[in-house]
């Protein structure tokens, strides 16, 4: 990818830095600081309200954040130095960093006057400017990659949520992210079709070199798909290492109590 | 009182040429009310200090004062001023600044029912705020605006007799103008109100079938 810079060996893909949010009185993001390594997966669990999903809302600059830096491949996010001060980025260079990152929401958010396929195409043919054809062979793939060839022409709304979500997550990949950004993908979902969603990402997670952060209530699918979970609560990180480590033996008496807790459902 | 078909047949061009008055009253005011409602729904979003405040302020007054007032206000009084327009650019004035501030709201529910998730996602595609606009939140909130905008139309073409009361020689107008000479009352009126019903319920027909198409707002 031509434009992403390279990075130093060792260096962190994404480097959360002393990052605080609050919405009103509540912190929900506690003077965070998180590294995530290019190519890692990391899964993301913890009670509701712990800031999982706004550490994914600030990467995608959907929101601002009050304090602390983050920055990607090396580059401050939404942020630029000008001497000592750190300011608001640029529109222009945000959306360079920004464009290293998709992300799949919890409601899908198919742009629902447009079918399946349109809604693939749409991004990399007006943003990357690619050739219609060529978007829309590389949407052919993407739809093949989960199980969705015959959907194409559908509009979202005679999609089931799990095909629907199904496209959200080849609408992001259609642009080329380094850094795959899930944010409780199931959570909308009937029962049945959560499988077929976590089967796609599983298989992404697999095979693909890229990046990817997963906020989730699955906890097997945590389990399999990552290569480190975080447990967070009120705004920090509680405990984190491997998923083996981290479901089988927490230290933290909070990540226990939680584990126990949604585990026996 | 018995209702004289021959009458009402002499009279009746008189009254299809106020008609036309009519039409073009409403269709201009309807024009400058559409591009009126947009600057103030723009407004109301805006960064600059203050301008979302005077227009919803703007908004409040309009449709909180009656038209006749307005439209009074807008021929007897801005003369004085030094401000004067034929009677018909007055009324239109009148109806179009009027109107803005009710269509100006109807932009504002349109695009305020297009949810956050559509934004969000734009932003997660990296669509610049342009392409936001037009490819993704336009296709979505025009649909629902547009049997609400007619609805107005036809709201706008039912006021439009009040124009009559600053000698704009619309169709009313021109009613009261032949019972004037001839005092003869029943067939002017009956007739306007027939044209004005031969020409609204079709158009309120229509709209109901928007309405199914594209849902209300």
């Amino acid at each position: 990818m031509e434009r992403s810079s390279a990075l130093p060996a060792g260096q962190p893909l994404i480097r959360f830095c002393q990052v605080r949010k609050s919405y009103g009185e509540l912190r929900v993001l506690d003077d965070l600081d998180l590294d995530v390594a290019a190519g890692e997966k990391v899964a993301i669990i913890g009670p509701s309200g712990s800031g999982k999903t706004t550490i994914l809302r600030l990467l995608m600059t959907l929101e601002r954040y009050e304090s602390g830096t983050i920055e990607v491949g090396g580059e401050l996010l939404g942020l630029r130095r000008e001497g000592d001060r750190l300011v608001p980025d640029r529109e222009s260079h945000l959306r360079q960093v920004r464009k290293q990152i998709g992300m799949v929401f919890q409601h899908f958010n198919l742009f629902p006057h447009m079918t399946a396929l349109q809604n693939v195409v749409e991004a990399p043919i007006r943003v990357l400017g690619l050739p219609r054809r060529e978007a829309e062979a590389r949407a052919r793939e993407l739809f093949a990659m989960v199980g969705l060839q015959e959907k194409a022409g559908s509009y979202p709304r005679h999609l089931s949520g799990g095909q629907q979500q199904r496209v959200a997550i080849a609408r992001a990949l259609a642009m080329r992210p380094r850094i795959m950004l899930f944010d409780e993908v199931t959570s909308a979902l009937d029962p049945e079709l959560v499988g077929e969603v976590l089967r796609v990402i599983r298989q992404l997670a697999k095979e693909s070199g890229m990046t990817m952060l997963i906020v989730t209530h699955e906890m097997s699918f945590a389990r399999d798909v990552s290569d480190r979970v975080i447990f967070m609560e009120k705004g920090r990180i509680v405990e984190q290492g491997e998923p083996g480590v981290i479901f089988r033996e927490p230290r933290s008496e909070r990540t226990r109590a939680f584990l126990k807790a949604v585990l026996e459902r | 009182m018995k209702f004289d078909f021959s009458f009402a047949l002499e009279i009746l061009p008189a009254l299809l040429r106020g008609a036309i008055v009519t039409a073009e009253a409403t269709f201009g005011g309807m024009a400058f009310a559409l591009v009126g409602g947009l600057v103030l729904a723009l407004a109301r979003r805006s960064r600059l200090p203050g301008v979302p405040r005077l227009s919803a302020s703007y908004i409040l007054f309009m449709r909180n004062t009656p038209l006749l007032v307005q439209i009074y206000f807008l021929f007897y009084v801005l003369p004085f001023w030094g401000i004067t327009f034929g009677a018909l650019t007055t009324g239109i004035l009148a109806l179009g600044l009027s109107y803005s501030a009710y269509i100006a709201e109807v932009y504002r529910a349109g695009i305020d029912g297009v949810t956050q998730g559509q934004w969000e996602a734009a932003r997660a595609l990296d669509f610049s705020p342009v392409q936001t606009w037009i490819r993704v939140i336009l296709p979505q909130a025009l649909p629902p605006m547009v049997p609400v905008l007619g609805n107005y139309l036809i709201g706008m073409f039912k006021d439009s007799p009040l124009l009559a009361t600053i000698t704009v020689p619309e169709m009313f107008g021109a009613a009261e103008h032949i019972a004037g000479e001839t005092y003869r009352y029943n067939e002017p009126y009956t007739l306007v109100g027939l044209i004005f019903l031969a020409l609204s319920y079709p158009a309120a027909l229509v709209i109901r079938q928007l309405e199914r198409r594209y849902g209300k707002i």
